[in-house]
């Protein structure tokens, strides 16, 4: 790869990962908390391949430069080498068309989340609280406080094994790569179609084996920003 | 740049041998086209129906580009940065000067250094160009990412009530890499290493400046995430065509279980902060064998296996790969027992 396809390809990629945080896409793949990072990452980017465009200040490196750049035959020194580099195109076409999330196609690939012991100890606060999957699912687990509460749930449906449907969202840790389902069984209230985003409004019914909620109310939403928890 | 050219010299190299071009072109032609396949499916398929397997593979192949690029980024930049203002003599006081002593030591700063597993390849690779002994820069590097500071309160966190799980993680990971750096001193091969090592004498010895730092680093980050890419590629079909969820049904067979997950480490390529929470999530595989599945992932999986390729050469990747497997196998199984 020559150098100045190195040069573009360096742009080009600071430049795709600009294009994902302005949209908000990136949040298809890693979690918030990356933001910044990828912030970095993307000026480190361009900038290196901006840098490289200045030519350098010592005359004999010109002239090589030159030399280079007009002799489309020669071999371009080995240090472009590399024709490996030519496979950061393709990350850089992905984010023109950027695959979407996880959703209920990829839950028979993921495993289950386990709900943890020790968190979500604090009693529910009152009203009608808006609660993550993964806190409605350990509270249910472990007979949390939940008894008696209305709480709202939002995520996508899919299918159940045992009949009827859940309430989905996948968790990432680090990137969608390592992607865990969390479920909840929805009952009361017909299935809003697989992959449909809903909020649902409902009530724990003591069941501790199997995570789920009786609906009083579900209504179809748009597919949050950040589909994760 | 006419001393990196001789640096890089791959292609005239003498001591690139046969099964390094065969194995590099190989990799690349095979992952390439396997990535055509899946980008030209994606592509097509969307169109007639939802091709669910290509979408996710997709999916998860963005992610692991997007979450590795912001840390091969830093990688590069910090062996850009040692190649432009730290002389190899500088580094040398850094360290001890006998190999032997030299591994354990940089073992320890591994330790110290919170990184992703892919910074800590051009890194280690910078080592040595910079003289130090391949066997202390290889520990530095299966190190670093496996035992810092973040991928141990991650475990801590995944593992609530059972710091133990914190310790065994800590003790076999650094034996790992430990005990891979030792017998690369005794036994390794430093010359498939060789061109490195002569890259680095021709260097001088003498830090060049900012412009150098720009361009080491930008060759860098082209030739290593080139391999990445491809790594993620493989890694994120291989993550769909091998489901998590269908895994269980080994998980009682207590040596084959643990063989298993370390495998499954090596397949599914997630980075070593998020691993803990996975090895958390499988509850029907035994303590030890989720052991396995966390030393085995930050020093050894598919995205590692090509970045390596790309960075010191396949027949170096073919040699140390296995070394690494089963020396991080046997650690998680030994302090398994001891301590689990």
């Amino acid at each position: 790869v020559r150098r100045n396809t190195q040069v573009a390809v360096t742009i080009g990629l600071g430049l795709a990962v600009g294009s994902l945080l302005h949209s908000g896409v990136y949040l298809r793949y890693v979690r918030p908390q990356m933001h910044p990072v990828l912030v970095a990452t993307s000026v480190a980017l361009v900038a290196v391949g901006v840098i490289s465009l200045v030519p350098a200040p010592c005359a004999r490196r010109q002239a090589r430069a030159a030399q280079h750049d007009h002799s489309p035959g020669h071999r371009d020194g080995d240090r472009h080498r590399s024709r490996a580099a030519w496979f950061l195109v393709v990350p850089i076409l992905a984010t023109l068309v950027p695959p979407p999330a996880l959703g209920a196609s990829s839950i028979g690939r993921v495993a289950a989340l386990t709900p943890s012991s020790t968190a979500y100890a604090a009693p529910l606060s009152p009203g009608t609280p808006a609660l993550t999957l993964s806190e409605f699912a350990t509270r249910a687990t472990y007979g949390r406080s939940l008894a008696g509460h209305d709480v709202i749930l939002e995520g996508f449906s899919s299918r159940s094994a045992s009949g009827g449907w859940n309430l989905t969202r996948m968790v990432i840790r680090c990137c969608a790569a390592d992607a865990l389902a969390i479920q909840v069984h929805i009952d009361n209230a017909p299935d809003p179609g697989v992959n449909a985003w809903a909020r649902v409004t409902g009530r724990w019914d003591g069941d501790r084996n199997l995570a789920s909620l009786a609906a009083t109310h579900v209504d179809l939403i748009q597919q949050p920003s950040n589909p994760y928890e | 740049v006419e001393t990196s050219t001789v640096l890089h010299g791959r292609r005239t190299s003498p001591g690139r041998s046969l099964i390094d071009v065969v194995l590099d072109k190989l990799l690349i032609v095979l992952s390439g086209s396997i990535l055509l396949a899946l980008i030209g499916g994606y592509a097509v398929l969307t169109g007639f129906f939802e091709s669910f397997q290509v979408q996710t593979a997709s999916t998860v192949f963005v992610a692991i580009v997007v979450q590795a690029l912001p840390f091969l980024t830093l990688g590069t930049a910090v062996s850009g940065a040692i190649s432009a203002f730290v002389s190899p003599a500088m580094l040398g006081r850094l360290l001890p000067a006998h190999p032997g002593l030299a591994v354990p030591a940089a073992g320890a700063l591994g330790m110290v250094l919170p990184g992703c597993e892919c910074a800590s390849v051009p890194v280690a690779r910078r080592l040595i160009v910079h003289g130090v002994a391949p066997g202390a820069a290889l520990t530095f590097m299966l190190a670093a990412p496996a035992i810092n500071p973040v991928v141990l309160v991650a475990t801590a966190i995944a593992f609530p009530g059972r710091p133990v799980m914190v310790l065994a993680r800590l003790v076999a990971s650094m034996l790992t890499a430990v005990i891979v750096g030792w017998i690369w001193v005794r036994r390794g091969d430093d010359r498939v290493l060789a061109r490195l090592a002569g890259g680095g004498s021709q260097h001088g010895g003498h830090p060049r400046g900012w412009r150098q730092f720009v361009e080491e680093m930008r060759a860098d980050l082209m030739q290593s995430g080139g391999f990445l890419v491809i790594g993620a590629g493989m890694a994120s079909i291989l993550n769909v065509a091998i489901p998590q969820s269908r895994l269980s049904f080994i998980a009682g067979v207590p040596v084959v279980s643990a063989l298993f997950l370390a495998s499954v480490a090596v397949i599914i390529a997630v980075c070593s902060e998020a691993d803990a929470f996975i090895a958390s999530s499988l509850t029907q595989f035994s303590l030890t064998a989720r052991l396995a599945f966390m030393v085995v992932g930050p020093a050894i999986d598919l995205k590692l296996f090509a970045l390596q390729t790309g960075t010191f050469g396949g027949r170096f990747s073919t040699r140390f790969a296995p070394l690494t497997f089963l020396v991080a196998v046997i650690a998680a199984g030994v302090t398994g027992a001891v301590l689990l």
